[in-house]
């Protein structure tokens, strides 16, 4: 895989000191009897850095975060924080902080004294553990609720508890497991960018699972893409998102249009890592991702949703499609259409349109589809 | 920055020792200790005297010939059937009463009703078993309040009797047993919306109908696991029978008492306690088969 | 305007109320007649008295008998309940929260001596006692009365620790608890009035409780259920009206309490 530190992580806060390792996975597995929840997962996580591991439900990415937090043994592998192997260390002594997905707050515990329960644990003075928790809320916006209830609580404030607690005694790592999936819309975009903003602000290394691509693109340095137990990819968000290295990263993260192509004609003259293909009625170059080989005699393209244009439906140029629906969003127009394939193969693309005042075109219209090269990539089929 | 995607691990490698991975879930020595003192109850105080039983029932080394013996006894054949028969009357008493007082639970909107029907699960439940019999037999003795009542208002001129028969039995084990149909089937139709009684009557069926076609077939696995719980603790029921039925009608706990106190026959007293063991966990296999052990499960807890 | 109801609806509708009518009379009556007649002041059960008075709980408080065995039955049902708690609770924690093999095995068997057929189980431990000499020692009556309390704590605490979140104590282990410390600090902490419902609950089936007492009591323990037993055989003691009233308030409150605690720990999580 391609990888350019300074172009790929340009919201790295701690660019400027020697790197330092947060956390590293070494072939990390686990099984279930007969079944293979996490296969092997090796990762370098620089320390500061924020990484959200993204996947679909059943891909192995909350069992994942509970090996690294210690709440389950590691079948195989190693996990270590910092300079230290903590696969045989029990949670508490790993120096993680983790916010769950519901909360967990403590329920018979004031919120002063849910967020100052890791300094009591440590023994910190009840003074200075006080003073400490209110900084910490503070922090999280929530001065002046020392002496609530988590019940009294909504569910954006008990979040906010949540968080507070698990960076109050300054962990190293910070995990969350789908710390936003409970919130309603609005409050998860405001609580994604509040979290953005207190980990410019901690010195810790944060790993955040999530199966929502928003938050993932929100929120991290890098996304790494599980799928059934294995990391699939591993990026910048603009560089999953604009070169897609698979078809399943491309569809499940980016959300494009995955075409096959008619034909791959082999890498273009001059250029490293395109390859010209035949698709959708054009001869196009298009960009080659790495896990496709050089000589691949067949590939399929990965096709952003505004990398796809109507051409002049009476002209000959890109391929014959009928309009199927067309979604009127604001800011764009979403049409799906119906491609004539050679092979006589049911394919739909999606595309992109402008919106604002435009209008949508009406279910049946013939059209001709054309692909703007540039955007595309090739991915193995 | 280094990032990287391995392979999986080749299966042929040797599985790391686990004892060196920390694992917050209890493993299951901490589980094994914790459960140890039950363990250990089980063992002695269940285990250990059932096997007793089994083994004095099966004492005379003709293995099934003890069995075999029960029942070619005419006496012991009467009263198994007198016990499941009546305990099968008290179950079906009780889930249909039962089934309509915890549905008028579940569904009426005044507070009186409500309170008289709580009173009515309530007050028997606080009397405890044995005061709940003395209730009884005052008001059925010969000289007891019904009878007296009888013949006050000019019903009857002599006393009726209404105790040591086996219409008392079945009358005393309803009255036990009814609270404790109740609370599980009212823990059953709380998963059913009244609304749906309603929409069925909105499409043209009439209360009956609606009732039935709607509530019955949702309902009918914690009505069938009501009443295996009801029955089998009917079947085992000792004190009711022993206080209100009387020597003519006993029941199969009856007979195992007389065997112990009366006649010092420990071992027909184990093949009667073994009979009516199988025969319940027969009972209790026919419902798990049924509806499910889920199900028979919350009827228990309830 | 009134919706016309169908004849069939009708019949139906009186009929639901006719069953709920005699089913809330027969199952009332009773107490109700219990409570009245403890406020008589014959010697006899009488119906209707014709005097009334506080005669019955008089006569209650001045026999050495009934007391005895009122005292009796605290004796056993208290170290009962507490016994039942000590193994009940720890167990329960293993079956819900433990990676041990046998938990459904082990759940049924704990669960077991309240659906057995009460007199089979009863004749067991019968035969076990005889063959140790142990029918009628105290302790050995506590032991029969702990394998009929354990179900309950069991069942009511196994449903309290569902309702409290797993989560709670990873939560507190990755703050920097230990296991024991967030078991203890968190779990068991919520549990208390889980806990302390089915200590209730407990201790109320055993005060209750006569048939293992029969059988293994040996004629020697005489609890309350047993006294009130044994006095059937010669007619209906009228003094026992007054006991049914004191029983039936004690146990309410109790109920009462039992309940509030178990609404409190399911408001709480």
């Amino acid at each position: 895989m391609t990888d350019d530190p300074e172009t790929s992580q340009p919201l790295q806060p701690h660019a400027q000191t020697p790197r330092k390792l947060g956390l590293k996975l070494d072939r990390v597995c686990k099984r279930f009897g007969e079944v293979v929840a996490v296969n092997g997962i090796s990762l370098d996580i620089d320390h500061g850095s924020f990484v959200t591991i993204l996947g679909p439900s059943g891909s192995g990415k909350t069992t994942l975060l509970r090996m690294v937090a210690g709440f389950m043994g590691v079948s195989d592998g190693s996990i270590w924080i910092g300079d230290r192997d903590v696969s045989a260390v029990p949670p508490g002594k790993r120096d993680i902080g983790m916010v769950f997905q519901n909360y967990a707050l403590f329920p018979h515990m004031s919120v002063i004294d849910n967020v100052g329960y890791g300094l009591k644990v440590r023994k910190w003075p009840a003074a200075e553990r006080v003073k400490r928790a209110r900084e910490v809320l503070a922090l999280v916006g929530l001065a002046g609720f020392d002496d609530r209830l988590p019940r009294q609580l909504s569910g954006g404030q008990q979040q906010r508890v949540a968080l507070a607690r698990a960076i109050a005694f300054e962990p190293k790592m910070l995990l969350m497991d789908e710390p936003l999936g409970a919130l309603d819309r609005e409050l998860r975009v405001r609580m994604a960018g509040e979290l953005r903003r207190l980990h410019e602000e901690l010195d810790n290394t944060v790993l955040y699972v999530t199966h929502d691509r928003e938050e993932a693109l929100t929120l991290s340095d890098r996304i790494a893409i599980m799928r059934d137990g294995k990391v699939e990819s591993i990026g910048a968000p603009q560089d999953l998102y604009a070169r897609p290295d698979t078809a399943f990263v491309a569809s499940f993260f980016g959300g494009h249009n995955c075409a096959p192509c008619e034909a791959v004609l082999g890498p273009a003259p001059g250029t490293a890592g395109t390859v010209r293909v035949v698709a959708l009625g054009q001869t196009i170059e298009v960009a080659r991702s790495a896990r496709l080989s050089a000589d691949a005699k067949q590939a399929g393209l990965a096709i952003p949703g505004d990398a796809l244009e109507f051409a002049d439906a009476a002209g000959n140029t890109g391929a014959p499609a009928i309009v199927h629906s067309a979604v009127y969003m604001g800011n764009q127009i979403q049409v799906f259409c119906d491609v004539e394939t050679k092979d006589g193969a049911p394919m739909q693309l999606r595309i992109d349109l402008p919106g604002g005042r435009a209008v949508p075109p009406s279910p049946g219209t013939r059209v001709r589809v054309v692909v703007r090269p540039q955007l595309v990539t090739a991915v193995p089929a | 920055m280094t990032a990287s995607v391995t392979m999986p691990v080749p299966a042929s490698r040797a599985p790391r020792d686990l004892s060196q991975s920390w694992s917050a879930e209890r493993g299951p020595l901490i589980g094994l200790a914790l459960a140890a003192p039950l363990i250990v109850l089980v063992v002695v105080m269940l285990l250990y005297p059932l096997g007793k039983l089994i083994s004095i029932a099966f004492d005379d080394g003709d293995g099934f010939g003890s069995i075999t013996a029960f029942f070619s006894s005419a006496a012991h054949i009467r009263t198994m059937r007198l016990t499941f028969v009546d305990s099968a009357i008290v179950t079906l008493v009780c889930v249909t009463v039962g089934s309509v007082v915890a549905w008028a639970l579940h569904t009426t909107a005044s507070r009186l009703t409500k309170a008289v029907l709580w009173a009515s699960i309530i007050l028997p439940f606080l009397m405890g078993s044995v005061i709940k019999l003395y209730a009884l037999v005052v008001l059925l003795e010969r000289h007891g309040v019904i009878n007296r009542a009888l013949m006050g208002i000019g019903i009857t001129d002599s006393p009726t009797r209404l105790l040591y028969n086996q219409f008392a039995v079945v009358l005393g084990l309803t009255y036990h047993m009814l609270p404790f149909a109740v609370l599980p089937l009212l823990a059953g139709f709380q998963t059913i919306s009244p609304d749906l009684v309603k929409a069925a009557e909105s499409l043209g069926a009439s209360r009956a109908y609606a009732l039935f076609s709607t509530v019955l077939p949702l309902s009918l696995p914690s009505m069938l696991a009501t009443g295996t719980i009801v029955y089998i603790i009917c079947l085992g029921f000792y004190l009711t029978p022993e206080v209100l039925g009387g020597p003519t009608t006993p029941f199969s706990s009856s007979l195992i008492a007389q065997d112990v106190f009366q006649f010092y026959d420990l071992k027909s007293a184990s093949v009667s306690a073994l009979v009516l063991l199988v025969g319940s966990l027969v009972v209790v296999l026919l419902a798990y088969a049924l509806v499910g052990r889920e199900r028979l499960a919350r009827a228990v807890a309830a | 305007m009134r919706i016309r109801q169908t004849s069939s609806d009708a019949a139906m509708t009186g009929l639901g109320w006719l069953v709920l009518g005699l089913a809330a009379v027969f199952m009332i009556a009773p107490a109700i007649l219990v409570v009245v007649l403890s406020f008589s002041a014959h010697d006899k059960l009488v119906f209707p008295p014709q005097h009334w008075g506080l005669r019955q709980y008089d006569t209650l408080a001045g026999s050495q008998y009934w007391l005895q065995s009122i005292v009796m039955s605290f004796k056993v049902a208290i170290p009962t309940a507490v016994l039942a708690t000590l193994i009940g609770v720890p167990a329960t924690i293993a079956l819900e929260r433990s990676r041990m093999k046998g938990k459904a095995v082990l759940r049924m068997l704990g669960i077991a001596p309240i659906i057995l057929p009460g007199a089979a189980y009863a004749v067991a431990l019968y035969l076990f006692y005889a063959q140790f000499h142990i029918l009628g020692s105290f302790w050995g009556v506590v032991a029969a009365e702990v394998t009929i309390a354990v179900p309950f704590v069991i069942l009511i605490v196994g449903a309290g620790l569902r309702r409290i979140s797993a989560d709670l104590e990873l939560v507190a282990m990755s703050l920097g608890a230990s296991r024991l410390r967030a078991t203890l600090g968190i779990t068991v902490r919520l549990l208390v009035p889980s806990i302390a419902a089915s200590l209730v609950l407990a201790f109320v089936t055993v005060f209750d409780e006569l048939v293992l007492i029969n059988f293994v009591g040996g004629g020697q323990i005489i609890t309350l259920p047993k006294a009130i037993y044994d006095s059937f055989r010669t007619g209906t003691e009228p003094l026992i009206t007054a006991i049914a009233t004191l029983s039936m308030v004690v146990t309410g409150m109790l109920m009462l309490i039992s309940t509030h605690w178990r609404k409190a720990s399911a408001d709480r999580t």
